[in-house]
């Protein structure tokens, strides 16, 4: 049991405009657990527009998490939702340090937090923030793990470095296989979910995974990979949205 | 093989079909004083400041679709356009009235906004945190404790954002009494200049710029602080 996956983050038209870096980050990569288990770990973050040091943030947060995950996995091999807040807990420290160094106000490092760590009988959900985790639901229906909150603004999400005891961060421990999830970022949430139902707009998904699942050697995961980021950058999308977008695709094999 | 790899390129991948969801919208409701001292050229450029507005958002793709924009005349206290996006929103020319009852004027305001806010969400439509954007050249001739209350209230439950705008004669400490930020006073009548910063700081909104306060670009020019 291995997985295909692909994913991409690249900057919108307005950051281009604007000659801002992408803000958005994306890690993942596959560990051996400690009880020889294979654990895919995944982290998306969405540095806020409004921050000086987003792009910078984003990418500590998703390095750092990543490491924090691997380290948990690896030596214990018991994932608990407490691990999703060791983790957090050790972002928000190098994002402190990161703002002590810089003598910036601890804001400018405002970023989202999100993503999975997946056992093979086993899943770990976590988000702080903007953004969606899309799972298959076993039935090839993709399903949202949180819904999105309507009530609040679109320019008011919150972010990590918000409190350090993380009231607004979210996660759920699955015990039961996940063979097929997606990851993304505020900037297609528009297109790929439908506000008015909450449910996630299954074309999106389906012509993506279709791809996906019948990519079985490097090569073709490489092609897909150069195509998913052409398509994230393609005018239909574009005309969409012009904010930074992320996305990250995972099918088991 | 290398004919495998054509033929995977040519996979359909990611599909153009997406969902149908409606623009986000970004409300702002213009609250303008048209009471009899604004009369002559004030009044002049007032109008010509409108016009740059509208003009500056339509150049702008997204927030052309997003930003919808109301306007109120005081007093007396007289809708002049409903929320509409910014290619509907044509308002005529102001022209000077009577009198300047700010607080019924607020109240007003704050009234579209929150019906504003039900119709989106009775709709599944989106949206960025509202504003309200007061201009005024003299003293209230109303009561306005009650909308002061208001404004305090919306700010704190992060109901709106409220900007107030004094020009040459406003009465600076009443709108300090009533505004949680602080007023800015117009420097002569460079009104053009106002909505110049006024569109580009919706703009920069509407184009999804998170964070957890309003963040407007400094004002420049315009203000005499």
């Amino acid at each position: 049991m291995s997985w295909n996956m692909i994913g991409a983050a690249v900057a919108g038209t307005s950051h281009i405009a604007s000659g801002r870096p992408c803000e958005d980050a994306l890690g993942f990569r596959l560990v051996t657990a400690g009880n020889g288990d294979e654990a895919l770990l995944i982290v998306a973050s969405d540095g806020a527009g409004s921050a000086r040091h987003a792009a910078e943030a984003s990418r500590t947060t998703v390095s750092i998490a990543l490491g924090g995950f691997e380290e948990l996995v690896v030596s214990v091999g018991g994932l608990t939702e407490a691990s999703v807040y060791t983790a957090a807990g050790a972002v928000y420290e190098a994002l402190s340090a990161a703002a002590a160094e810089s003598g910036e106000a601890l804001n400018e490092y405002s970023a989202t937090f999100l993503g999975a760590v997946i056992l093979p009988n086993k899943a770990l959900f976590f988000q702080l923030g903007d953004g969606a985790i899309i799972r298959n639901d076993g039935t090839d229906f993709y399903t949202a793990v949180w819904h999105r909150d309507m009530d609040h603004y679109l320019n008011t999400t919150r972010f990590l470095i918000d409190d350090p005891s993380f009231p607004a961060l979210k996660s759920m421990l699955l015990e039961e296989p996940v063979d097929e999830l997606a990851i993304l970022t505020d900037g297609l949430e528009l297109l790929a979910i439908s506000f008015d139902t909450n449910i996630v707009h299954q074309p999106f998904f389906t012509s993506l995974y279709g791809a996906l699942r019948i990519a079985d050697d490097g090569l073709k995961r490489e092609t897909l990979s150069r195509r998913l980021a052409e398509y994230l950058q393609s005018d239909a999308i574009n005309s969409r949205t012009d904010d930074d977008k992320t996305l990250f695709l995972a099918t088991r094999i | 093989m290398p004919d495998e790899y054509i033929s995977f390129e040519q996979i359909p991948f990611g599909s153009d079909n997406f969902a149908d969801n409606p623009e986000p919208r970004c409300p702002c409701v213009l609250l303008l004083d048209t009471s009899g001292s604004m009369s002559g050229m004030p009044i002049a450029q007032l109008n010509e400041g409108v016009r740059t507005f509208r003009q500056e958002l339509l150049q702008d793709p997204l927030a052309a679709k997003r930003v919808e924009v109301a306007m109120v005349s005081f007093g007396p206290v007289t809708v002049e356009s409903d929320f509409h996006t910014v290619p509907n929103f044509r308002p005529r020319d102001l022209e000077v009235t009577g009198d300047t009852p700010l607080g019924a004027a607020i109240n007003t305001g704050i009234d579209m906004v929150n019906r504003r806010k039900s119709e989106y969400k009775e709709h599944g439509i989106s949206y960025y945190k509202p504003w309200i954007i007061l201009i005024t050249d003299g003293a209230p001739t109303d009561d306005w404790t009650r909308a002061a209350q208001r404004v305090r209230e919306g700010e704190d439950n992060k109901s709106f954002a409220f900007f107030a705008i004094g020009v040459e004669g406003a009465d600076m400490a009443t709108l300090s009494g009533i505004s949680v930020r602080t007023p800015l006073k117009l420097r002569g009548l460079m009104f053009r200049e106002f909505f110049l910063w006024l569109s580009a700081s919706m703009k920069m909104v509407s184009s999804k710029n998170p964070g957890s306060n309003v963040n407007l670009i400094p004002p420049s020019g315009w203000t005499e602080l």
